[in-house]
């Protein structure tokens, strides 16, 4: 009685029908009979120990009782089947770091301070424990080789995240919906998901609530199962691209502040940073293309989902280095920041 | 000469007019000795009265038996009262009224009928020019110019904070005085204006407007121009009658007002009479308590008392309270809680360390309590490397002081006792008789910026806020006009109330003292229709910070025991950097489900009646939540919503019934819980570590750090200590001073009795100062202040870490007892923690106290019946944690996200734990008396489906400087400041002697 009055006061959106297992539905019969205290099949107000407002809540058609047909249609029901499976459930298994250590490993390198492809002890700034389970060669580095043994060992890590299932690249929305759109009507209902990789995505990307992935959601869905398949195989800020260091000074021959294109040694990258076409490069050219190339080289290292922009979700490095690359503050590595 | 608006003081060092001249004379042949004792308050040589008294026969025909007023020189009635003492009816010699004075507690205008006033009290100050000016005239003059005449610092503090004023110097009195006798003393002023009126045509949307009709109406009775509010006559103000003038003081009154005097002509049943009919210059403590009774005063910290909180039971049954009615109330008098300062506890009075010029001023019109008065510990007890040199800080002789043999005394003036006074140097000089190795550890030179009491202070009340209301439904007296004009004013203090948590900062002379509340309010105003105009409005002082304020405050409860060295040594909330109490929930919450941010309303008075305001659809499935708030308003200004995705949506709050997102980032991996501090965004993002981005510009988080960890599930900063419940990985234990270089100090094994991985989930911290309770005879003793970490360990249970020594912290594990807190096979996922003056039982069978409360979500039980449910624990003493009556509620679908929700329905605050819940907003259980009734679920909270968390906007009053140094709150009193991070951060790193812990604690601390 008592829990029904408080599970009756947590009252939400209504209870889509659906079918009832035979032990939901004698637990549901249980408390509706708890309650009807009268055993005359329905909850009349006096019986209700609730606010009025809970009453009327449960008593949609406003007769002055709540039938069983009104309460099993109740949001109030669907919370009290759902604490009614929480309850059945063994308390929930204790988190494995070994079964982390492929998720971990993805972000790992972000603390390659010196962008050696490695992170060793004296870059981690975090725990011995944190380090030790990510070491898992025990040869003092965490590096690529670690994510290799990660992932052999632990093919299951991801199982809990449903875009695991797709390895490869989902064909395209057009695609998706020629080959699964059965009724044509620009969306994937559950009837036609059923029994694809699909099937379990429906929940999480269903936002409208209409038991259907339309076109929108379809897209979403594609954007970040590309996203994550491109994340497993991101590299790392060592990857990018950089300007080699030019000894301006030692260069400059003649002291007038600018390299000629006889004075620059590296006469393949002349071109390159000359911006202005005007025979000479100076000081500031060459920091400009040093952005640049930086910029460049963030996009086609980091960009995993080919919008031109890098954030730092999908930046691999440290986000000191994010900070100072994403110079306009934008919160994003593009090309302006060059 | 009598005193007024336009000569009080005046006439100090001029001479007198012809009229005044020969009535001095006369008297001057009248009268001849002083009165007073020697050293306390010496007439005027050059103005003695006449030589001997001329009794009137009339009045002492009928007034048989009278005492004699003046004792140590007896005058005759008329020349102090006037009046015709040969008359033989009472007409003829009683000088009647001009016209009916008023039957109210107004403050009678300064010439508002003078011969009827000298009558009725010749040493009202309006007219004591005349009856005690010519023996006492620096006194007199002193006096209408000192803070007692004056109050221009409780005028002037309030003023200020409110943005009315926007000088900290305050220059409001009840009557305008001025200084013009040449002579101006540091710190003083030339002159006062009269507190200003109610400008009824001023915007009404604004706090301070209505504040301005709070002085006139609610503060005019604290001054020697009134007998304050118990007026002749009143009944049931037992411990509030008191005369006006040089009487208030001089003239001892019975508790009930009652007169004993053998004056036969005088109402022995009718109270507002002195207790007999004799001045006395040997003043008790219980005649300056007439009027130093409000709270944050120190008439009820010395005598070991102190305010109710409000709804705390009490009377003569309940054990610790007062057991009669003073001042309209009982008291708070409890030897565990409130112990009395220790000069109090060796029998002195307030006027035996209190020199002249501290009571009656010395001729300068001071504007605050800082610099009027002189006495200091130091002028007693020396300083760490020299004796007294019998001065006060203004170069005043100590009068009572004196050296006798090898010792220093002081005489009480009240009871003539000699007490010996202790010197500090004698206690750090080693081979001297008084040497203490502790004291001597202690009061190094680092330790001489601090003010004597600041480690010998022992409770320390606070009350963060008081609470006004304005409503012109109603019309209330100007106290000064007399007029009754609209709005009726009500005070109530304690929006918050703690005995144990100390405020520190630097005072007036640039050293550390104990700091406590302000004239802070919070204010409410309602329309004339009744409409509300304001709710809770945070004061805004000119500089444009917080006008709830705390100032330096010598607490009148110094105790010969010191404070532990962590009380403040390990907590930034000390110095001002705010903690997780003394939150006041506004009227906001904000909720992320997966489709967006929903802004929820609170409705403070019926919870239930909360409902959602308004829905912003987001993309990417927001899981998380972290708000930045404007901290001088309390109001919440920007969201910042983390997604499965790992974007951040940065959505304008600032009208919460529109919210507008701003911008959107993708920043993170895969966040679980984030929190802001100060100018920083702090990430747990899961297994990619936690992730720090500078927020300086909301709209564009700039990522400035990364720490590696397992999997950071969770967070709670107490500034500079950033802690990380880090999944499998344990806690983790930050030092994040340099935001942008977080440095791992510990981290920390929870399940130590297995080789199993951790399963920290949710974390909480609390700040446990010292506690005070009676030690053997008059001495106390304290709990360990401990700096505590409540980790909700999932299948571990709920762990309890003290992290007092942030770089060796301890898991408190009761040996004994190893499964006290693990529960019944429980899943422990989410936590909260805070204190509580906890309400006792109205018969006194549960005492009331100050508790520490733990909030645990949990899902425990056998397979087949598996609950979700809320437990309270008291961890008041942490290593014996105990759950009191009725400790748990059961709730369903919570989201993992315990909140505070404290409820300000003047005079009550409410405490609630809100659990979070995807059913709805969340369970609301009302754990305000956990002693008396144990839980009671209040609300539950709908309207919104499948809530993934909640947060609700606070107002963090005891924040009043953040981590860069930025001033939140103002301080109303010039060169009182915060102490800068600089400062601070070896406060905070300083070495502190070791504690052993007791036998039986298994503690492994850090695996580091």
């Amino acid at each position: 009685m008592k829990c029904f009055a408080v599970a009756c006061l947590l009252a939400g959106a209504g209870l889509r029908a659906q079918k009832l297992m035979p032990e939901q539905q004698k637990y549901l019969d249980s408390i509706f009979t708890q309650y009807d205290r009268s055993g005359d099949g329905n909850v009349a107000r006096v019986e209700f120990p609730g606010t009025d407002a809970q009453f009327k809540e449960l008593d949609p058609d406003g007769n002055g009782t709540i039938t069983q047909a009104e309460f099993l249609a109740s949001s109030t029901a669907k919370r009290l089947l759902a604490s009614f499976e929480s309850m059945k459930k063994e308390p929930r298994a204790r988190v494995d770091l070994a079964s982390l250590a492929a998720r971990r490993l993805r972000t790992a390198l972000r603390f390659d301070r010196d962008r050696d492809g490695r992170v060793v002890r004296d870059e981690w700034s975090g725990s011995d424990v944190a380090f030790r389970t990510l070491d898992l060669n025990a040869d003092g580095v965490i590096d690529v080789r670690d994510k290799k043994i990660a992932d052999a060992a632990a093919p299951e890590a991801d199982s809990a995240d449903p875009l695991r299932a797709f390895t490869l690249a989902l064909p395209g929305r057009e695609a998706l919906l020629k080959k699964l759109d059965r009724d044509k009507d620009g969306a994937l209902a559950a009837s036609e998901l059923a029994g694809t990789d699909l099937q379990p995505l429906l929940a999480r990307f269903d936002r409208n609530s209409d038991t259907k992935l339309d076109a929108t959601e379809l897209q979403t869905v594609i954007d970040q199962v590309a996203r994550a398949v491109n994340r497993r195989n991101a590299g790392t800020i060592a990857d990018v691209p950089r300007l080699p260091d030019i000894p301006f000074g030692a260069w400059d021959k003649d002291k007038d502040g600018r390299l000629a294109n006889a004075e620059f040694e590296e006469r393949e990258l002349f071109v390159r940073i000359d911006a202005d076409r005007d025979g000479y490069v100076t000081k500031d050219e060459i920091a400009r293309a040093k952005r640049a190339l930086e910029a460049e080289g963030f996009l086609a290292r980091f960009d995993l989902n080919d919008d031109g922009r890098v954030t730092l979700a999908e930046f691999a490095g440290a986000p000191e280095v994010f900070a100072r690359a994403d110079r306009n503050g934008d919160g994003a590595v593009s090309k302006q920041d060059g | 000469m009598l005193l007024g608006p336009r000569t009080l003081g005046a006439n100090h060092g001029r001479r007198a007019p012809r009229a005044a001249r020969r009535r001095g004379a006369a008297l001057f042949l009248a009268l001849g000795l002083p009165f007073f004792v020697p050293g306390h308050s010496t007439p005027d040589q050059a103005r003695h009265p006449p030589a001997s008294p001329a009794y009137d026969t009339g009045c002492l025909a009928c007034h048989v038996g009278i005492e004699e007023m003046h004792p140590g020189y007896p005058l005759s009635c008329t020349q102090c009262h006037g009046g015709n003492g040969e008359a033989l009816t009472q007409d003829a010699a009683h000088v009647a009224p001009k016209q009916t004075p008023p039957n109210d507690e107004r403050v009678l205008g300064v010439d508002f009928d003078l011969p009827w006033q000298r009558f009725k009290n010749p040493s009202n100050l309006r007219v004591a020019d005349v009856a005690c000016a010519p023996c006492h005239q620096s006194a007199v003059h002193n006096l209408a110019k000192s803070l007692h005449g004056t109050t221009t610092g409780h005028l002037g503090d309030g003023f200020y904070e409110h943005g009315v004023t926007r000088d900290k110097t305050p220059t409001y009195s009840v009557f305008k005085v001025s200084d013009d006798d040449g002579k101006t003393g540091p710190h003083a002023i030339k002159a006062t204006r009269q507190v200003p009126g109610f400008d009824q045509n001023a915007k009404k949307n604004v706090i301070a407007t209505h504040y301005t009709d709070l002085a006139r109406k609610a503060c005019m009775h604290c001054h020697l121009w009134s007998e304050g509010r118990a007026v002749d006559g009143r009944l049931g103000l037992d411990g509030d009658y008191r005369g006006e003038g040089c009487a208030a003081c001089h003239v001892t009154y019975s508790d009930d007002g009652r007169s004993r005097s053998r004056d036969q002509t005088i109402d022995k049943l009718e109270p507002g009479h002195p207790l007999v009919h004799r001045l006395t210059s040997k003043i008790p403590t219980d005649t300056c308590t007439r009027c130093h009774y409000g709270d944050a005063s120190i008439g009820m910290h010395f005598r070991g008392m102190a305010q109710l909180v409000p709804g705390m039971p009490a009377g003569p049954d309940v054990d610790g309270t007062t057991k009669s009615l003073q001042n309209g109330a009982f008291y708070i008098k409890d030897q565990d809680l409130t112990p009395p300062d220790v000069h109090h506890q060796k029998g002195m009075h307030c006027i035996d360390c209190h020199t002249l010029a501290d009571t009656m001023g010395d001729g300068d019109i001071y504007p605050q309590m800082d610099h009027a008065v002189e006495i200091e510990c130091e002028s007693c007890h020396g300083t760490f490397d020299r004796v007294t040199d019998f001065t006060t800080s203004h170069g005043r002789r100590v009068p009572n002081l004196e050296r006798i043999g090898d010792g220093v005394f002081l005489r009480s003036k009240v009871t003539g006792k000699q007490h010996k006074v202790t010197q500090v140097k004698h206690l750090l000089t080693p081979d001297h008789p008084a040497y203490n190795a502790r004291a001597a550890a202690a009061m190094n030179p680092q330790h001489a910026r601090l003010e004597c009491y600041t480690c010998h202070l022992g409770f320390n009340v606070d009350f963060f806020g008081f609470h006004f209301d304005r409503n012109e439904q109603f019309t209330q007296l100007d106290l000064l006009s007399g007029e009754r004009t609209p709005g009726r004013v009500t005070t109530q203090e304690k929006v918050f109330a703690t005995f144990n948590q100390l405020r520190l900062g630097f005072n007036h002379e640039g050293k550390i003292a104990p700091w406590v509340v302000g004239f802070s309010t919070l204010g409410s105003a309602h329309g004339a229709g009744g409409e509300q105009l304001l709710r809770q409005e945070a004061p805004v002082t000119a500089a444009l910070l917080s006008g709830i304020t705390m100032i330096p405050h010598q607490v009148h409860n110094v105790r010969a025991e010191a404070r532990d060295c962590a009380d403040c040594h390990r907590s930034s909330a000390v110095y001002g950097r705010g903690s997780s109490n003394f939150r006041l929930t506004r009227e906001v919450a904000y909720g992320v489900t997966s489709r967006g941010l929903w802004t929820i309303g609170l409705h403070a008075k019926t919870l239930a009646q909360s409902k959602p305001i308004a829905r912003l659809d987001l993309e990417g499935m927001p899981r998380t939540l972290a708000l930045l708030t404007d901290e001088v308003r309390g109001r919440a200004t920007h969201a910042f919503v983390a997604t499965d995705a790992g974007d951040v949506h940065i959505v304008s709050i600032e009208n919460p019934a529109l919210p507008r997102l701003l911008a959107s980032r993708r920043l993170l991996h895969d966040p679980r819980r984030m929190l802001v501090g100060g100018r920083h965004l702090y990430v747990a993002d899961g297994t990619a570590g936690v992730a720090v981005f500078d927020i300086d510009k909301p709209t564009t988080p700039k990522p400035i750090a990364t720490v590696p960890t397992v999997d950071a599930r969770a967070l709670a900063l107490s500034w500079p200590w950033l802690l990380v419940a880090d999944g499998p990985g344990g806690l983790l234990i930050l030092d994040v001073t340099t935001a942008a270089r977080p440095i791992l100090l510990a981290d920390v094994d929870l399940n130590f009795e297995s080789a199993q991985p951790n399963d920290a989930t949710d974390v909480a911290i609390l700040f446990q100062a010292s506690r005070t309770r009676k030690g053997r005879g008059d001495s106390i003793e304290r709990t360990r202040p401990r700096h505590l970490a409540f980790v909700a360990s999932g299948l571990d249970g709920l762990r309890i870490v003290d992290f007092t020594e942030p770089g060796k912290p301890l898991v408190l594990h009761e040996t004994r007892n190893p499964q006290g807190l693990q529960f019944n096979r429980a899943d422990v996922r989410g936590v909260a923690v805070n204190t509580v003056f906890d309400l006792g039982t109205a018969g006194g069978g549960v005492k009331s106290q100050e508790r520490d409360y733990v909030y645990v979500l949990m899902n425990e039980g056998a397979n087949e019946d598996r609950q979700e449910r809320v437990r309270v624990i008291d961890v008041t003493d942490p290593l014996r944690p105990r759950t009191p009556r009725e400790p748990d509620k059961r709730v369903y679908g919570a989201s993992g996200r315990l909140l505070n929700v404290r409820t300000y329905n003047a005079p009550f605050l409410q405490h609630f734990v809100l659990a979070a819940s995807a059913g709805g907003v969340g369970t609301c259980i009302n754990v305000s008396k956990m002693s008396a009734t144990g839980t009671e679920i209040a609300a539950t909270i709908g309207g919104v489906e499948g809530l993934r968390d909640l947060l609700v906007e606070e107002l963090a009053l005891d924040r009043l400087v953040d981590e860069e140094g930025r001033w939140i709150k103002d301080v109303s009193h010039a060169d009182c400041r915060y102490l800068t991070p600089a400062e601070l951060a070896p406060v905070l790193r300083a070495q502190l002697p070791a504690q052993r812990e007791p036998r039986g604690l298994r503690a492994p601390g850090s695996r580091r």
